[in-house]
């Protein structure tokens, strides 16, 4: 976990970094309303890379969200390609990679791991205003998962060893990688 | 025998019977439908029927009627019923005659011939097809296709009010941008004229994202000045851009049209584009056969005669005194000495004792011959000088002479000199061995020496030596009088620097030579001479820089004479906003200038209609006092620029003023009265004008005016199609009768509809 952070904060620096040289291009900040709503925190900015492309990288975090047991912390960057011809207007479709860290305890089970995987999306953003966009977004993809899975019960002792979690759970799934109502701001 | 004469009888009565059946009777008929036996032909199917009274006529309109390609074909039948709208006509027809029954046009449904044969009820069914039910269709455009305005121009200018593009609903899109770009085009000159601001239109979401492109930047947008801020592209729906142009041609005789590039672009390029006519490809020119008089206007030239100035002479006078041989004492054997140099001293002596004129200044010249030593040839040159400038001085009275700046200059010719004399008296073999001689020597001196020993010596002692010794006497006086105006025209005729304008005369002087020069030419010289060179000096009434008004006017008016313009000639003479003529302008009681002398702003009215700047003429108009000889103009120039227009003015006094000027022009000619109904392009004027142009008090029939027989082809153009052939006709006759001139002005005269020029033969290339 404290490495995602980490992780994180460098690219957040690097990327804040870009904002003096990305003189001629468009760099908007936004949410997803939609895990906002789920109890998930998220932020994400997006930079136009090109007349029809931009970059977007997102965060979000979870911590025992309307007093369920679970944490996560997650990252997403996607990659878009706008189909309408302008950036940040209209359709686009993208590739999105995600990476989530997990902790959650659910019906008495507890599940504890890292999954990432790569999706495709596709979204639809509406311009507001000269600098306000609503956009929707949604995606698919299939996702790795390594995980220490045990009843709540259990000694949680007992799926550790030398200081590791005990993988006890691998897998493949296909997921939504993204389900989304987006407000953006574009900062310049 | 008998037998014979019963056959004759039984003949006879056959005849008389045939000629019984030829009597015309009343004939009911009823024309069904052959598809629907009971039921009449449809009343939207109209139905004709034409009574023959022989059976021969009948067939043969039949046959033409079976055979025709065109419904309007020409049939002669003696009479014409319709079916009522049960079917049932009555028809009055010989009893041996015929019918045809012509259900609805020629050509679209078979016609049926009824022979009448004595029967007083015909039943004639006919075939009409299978009626359709009327269908109405919505129908929308999808292309741009622009309302083209007919403008009118008056003079080189056009309006063109309600310039449109539509835009079809499936062509908006809130993404897109729509970009028309006007310019004119010379179809006279087959060339593009120049080009108008394009007008911008964007749909909401292109405006709201155009920043969002990388890299945009406004400034570099080169359109982005043109973007309209108040209407944009409504996606989904028709969008209609109007806007008002009013066009300046470079002349009023070219054909110009208003064209536009029309091109639609969204985020990934142009989707649409269209070559568009905004304007009619010809124009009307209401005013274009208005028949006017503009006679120039002459200034009173006792009101502008000016005040002789003083001015400094001078004159040169060559003296030709000889002196006896090696001295400085005059030839007293030479009588002529005496005469020249009274002469002289009389000239000088008038000067000095004349009340208007002062001797300022007198230089002598003298030379010697270059014959014998050149230092000595110089000390008697000088000394000969002293002594001729002591002569003539002397005489002087004291008090001009301590006043009087002398100078003397006395030098000694060279034999170059001499040889170029010799050479111009055409001996040219002497001179050549004069020339020789200074070739081999440089020393005059020697010079001398050598040619006194060539045989030519005696030649060039006698004839050329003695012209190199004279004495020249220059003075410069002042002259304080006018000189009178034979003076002047004896100067004008006799000196080239003054009739070239490389000296000028006073304006004083100018003032008597435009009343003493005849010939036209030569007066137009004098009046630009006098007029280019008052704009350099002041005098009283007139500041510097502004010419002299009589020559201004006069040199507009010699001008107008010849159909020349000039603008530029009386354009400094009136001030525009003085709005009044004759303004006088005083400084401290003293007249300084006067500002717009109305025979002036008249004049240049005029130039100004002959122009055909009929704005420019308007504002001139607007200065002229409105007076019985000037109140006409004021009319003319607001008609000729459109401002007759009273109809459509919705201030009140605006409308009086331009309900006057209609009114004044309208009554000055007959002609005038059709030019101006017609230009208010209302149908209530319109048959006015066409009452005026049939009434033969005021027209009469023969008329040879061929202006009169275009405006009827307009007139009975505007009328509808009822009148076409009276149209074509009168074109036909004015073409005829007008010739080239009417042709041209037919050719490019939106007031004609196309087909009628084309069946005038009127073609658009000429």
């Amino acid at each position: 976990m404290k490495t995602c952070v980490r992780i994180f904060c460098i690219f957040m620096i690097l990327l804040a970094g870009t904002f003096g040289v990305a003189k001629a291009q468009n760099l908007s900040l936004k949410t997803n309303g939609l895990m906002l709503g789920a109890g998930l925190p998220n932020v994400g900015m997006e930079l136009v890379t090109g007349s029809r492309t931009s970059l977007e990288f997102s965060a979000f975090g979870a911590y025992k969200p309307y007093t369920l047991d679970i944490k996560m912390f997650g990252l997403q960057p996607e990659f878009k390609f706008w189909l309408s011809g302008r950036a940040l207007t209209r359709e686009y479709v993208g590739v999105t990679l995600l990476g989530v860290t997990y902790d959650m305890k659910i019906k008495n089970k507890s599940y504890k791991g890292d999954a990432a995987g790569l999706g495709l999306t596709v979204g639809y953003s509406i311009p507001l205003n000269a600098r306000c966009n609503i956009e929707f977004s949604a995606g698919v993809g299939g996702y790795l998962f390594r995980q220490v899975r045990h009843s709540v019960n259990d000694n949680e002792n007992d799926y550790i060893e030398q200081g590791y979690d005990i993988i006890n759970s691998k897998g493949f799934k296909l997921l939504p990688s993204k389900l989304a109502v987006s407000i953006s701001y574009i900062l310049k | 025998m008998k037998l014979r004469f019963y056959f004759l009888v039984l003949l006879s009565c056959f005849f008389i019977l045939d000629v019984m059946g030829q009597a015309k009777k009343e004939v009911y008929g009823t024309v069904l439908d052959d598809a629907n036996k009971s039921e009449p032909v449809s009343p939207d199917v109209e139905t004709r029927v034409l009574i023959f009274n022989t059976k021969a006529a009948a067939e043969d309109a039949y046959d033409k009627i079976v055979g025709a390609t065109d419904p309007q074909i020409f049939l002669s039948p003696d009479d014409e019923v319709r079916p009522d709208i049960n079917g049932k006509y009555t028809a009055v027809v010989a009893e041996n005659g015929a019918l045809i029954v012509i259900p609805g046009m020629i050509g679209s449904c078979e016609p049926v011939l009824e022979y009448v044969n004595g029967r007083r009820e015909i039943t004639t069914y006919v075939q009409v097809g299978i009626m359709l039910d009327a269908v109405f269709i919505d129908g929308e455009t999808t292309i741009i296709e622009p309302t083209q305005i007919a403008g009118e121009q008056f003079g080189n200018v056009n309006e063109l009010p309600g310039l449109n593009i539509p835009l079809p609903a499936n062509l908006s899109k809130s993404n897109s941008r729509l970009v028309i770009a006007p310019y004119v085009v010379n179809h006279s000159k087959r060339d593009t004229t120049y080009f108008r601001i394009p007008h911008v239109y964007e749909g909401t979401e292109f405006s709201r994202t155009q920043s969002r492109w990388i890299g945009f930047d406004a400034k570099h947008d080169s359109l982005s000045g043109y973007v309209s801020k108040t209407e944009f592209i409504k996606p989904g729906e028709r969008n209609v851009f109007v806007w008002n142009d009013t066009l300046v041609f470079p002349n009023s005789k070219d054909n110009f049209q208003l064209l536009a590039d029309v091109t639609l672009e969204d985020y990934l390029g142009v989707y649409y584009t269209k070559h568009a006519e905004l304007s009619t490809r010809y124009t009307r020119r209401p005013l274009q056969l208005l028949e006017y008089e503009l006679n120039e206007y002459s200034l009173d030239p006792m009101k502008y005669k000016e005040m002789p100035t003083p001015q400094k002479r001078s004159e040169a006078v060559d003296v030709s005194l000889t002196f006896v041989l090696g001295e400085a004492k005059l030839d007293p054997d030479n009588p002529e000495n005496e005469i020249e140099l009274q002469a002289l001293t009389d000239r000088l002596l008038n000067i000095v004792n004349e009340a208007s004129t002062t001797l300022k200044e007198v230089y002598f010249t003298s030379a010697a011959s270059p014959d014998g030593v050149y230092a000595n040839n110089q000390i008697l040159a000088k000394k000969r000088l002293n002594h001729a400038m002591e002569l003539i001085l002397s005489k002087l009275p004291r008090y001009n002479r301590e006043r009087l700046y002398s100078h003397a200059d006395s030098r000694v010719a060279s034999w170059t000199e001499v040889a170029k004399a010799m050479e111009d008296s055409s001996y040219i073999a002497e001179a050549g061995e004069v020339r020789a001689i200074i070739e081999k020597y440089k020393s005059q001196d020697l010079q001398s020496a050598k040619i006194k020993q060539l045989p030519c010596y005696d030649l060039i002692r006698e004839k050329f030596l003695p012209l190199f010794r004279n004495i020249t006497c220059t003075y410069m006086a002042e002259t304080y009088r006018a000189l009178s105006p034979s003076e002047i025209l004896e100067l004008y005729n006799d000196s080239v620097d003054y009739r070239t304008g490389k000296k000028q005369f006073q304006l004083y002087e100018y003032w008597h030579l435009f009343n003493l020069v005849k010939d036209s030419m030569e007066l137009e010289k004098l009046y630009r001479q006098a007029y280019d060179y008052s704009k350099t000096i002041v005098t009283a009434g007139k500041p510097k820089g502004k010419p002299w008004a009589l020559a201004a006017n006069n040199l507009a008016v010699s001008y107008l004479k010849r159909d020349t313009l000039d603008l530029s000639i009386l354009e400094p003479l009136v001030d525009r906003s003085v709005r009044n003529c004759n303004v006088r302008r005083t400084m401290g009681g003293i007249l300084t200038d006067v500002i717009n002398i109305e025979e002036i702003v008249a004049n240049q009215l005029i130039m100004y209609i002959k122009a055909e700047q009929y704005e420019n003429a308007d504002v001139m108009g607007q200065i002229l006092p409105k007076t019985e000889k000037y109140g006409i103009f004021k009319s003319l120039t607001t008609c000729l620029r459109g401002g007759y227009r009273y109809n459509r003015l919705a201030d009140p006094n605006e409308r009086a003023v331009a309900r006057e000027a209609f009114e004044a022009v309208k009554n000055s000619s007959p002609i005038n009265n059709v030019v101006m109904c017609l230009a208010m392009s209302t149908l209530r004027y319109t048959k006015e004008a066409q009452r005026l142009l049939e009434d033969e008090t005021v027209f009469p029939a023969g008329d040879p005016n061929p202006k009169v027989y275009y405006l009827k082809a307009i007139t009975y153009s505007r009328l509808g199609d009822a009148f076409f052939m009276q149209a074509m006709q009168s074109l036909q006759l004015a073409l005829q009768l007008g010739g080239e001139e009417y042709e041209n002005i037919a050719r490019t005269d939106g007031d004609l509809p196309e087909d009628l020029k084309e069946m005038c033969g009127i073609s658009e290339n000429g």
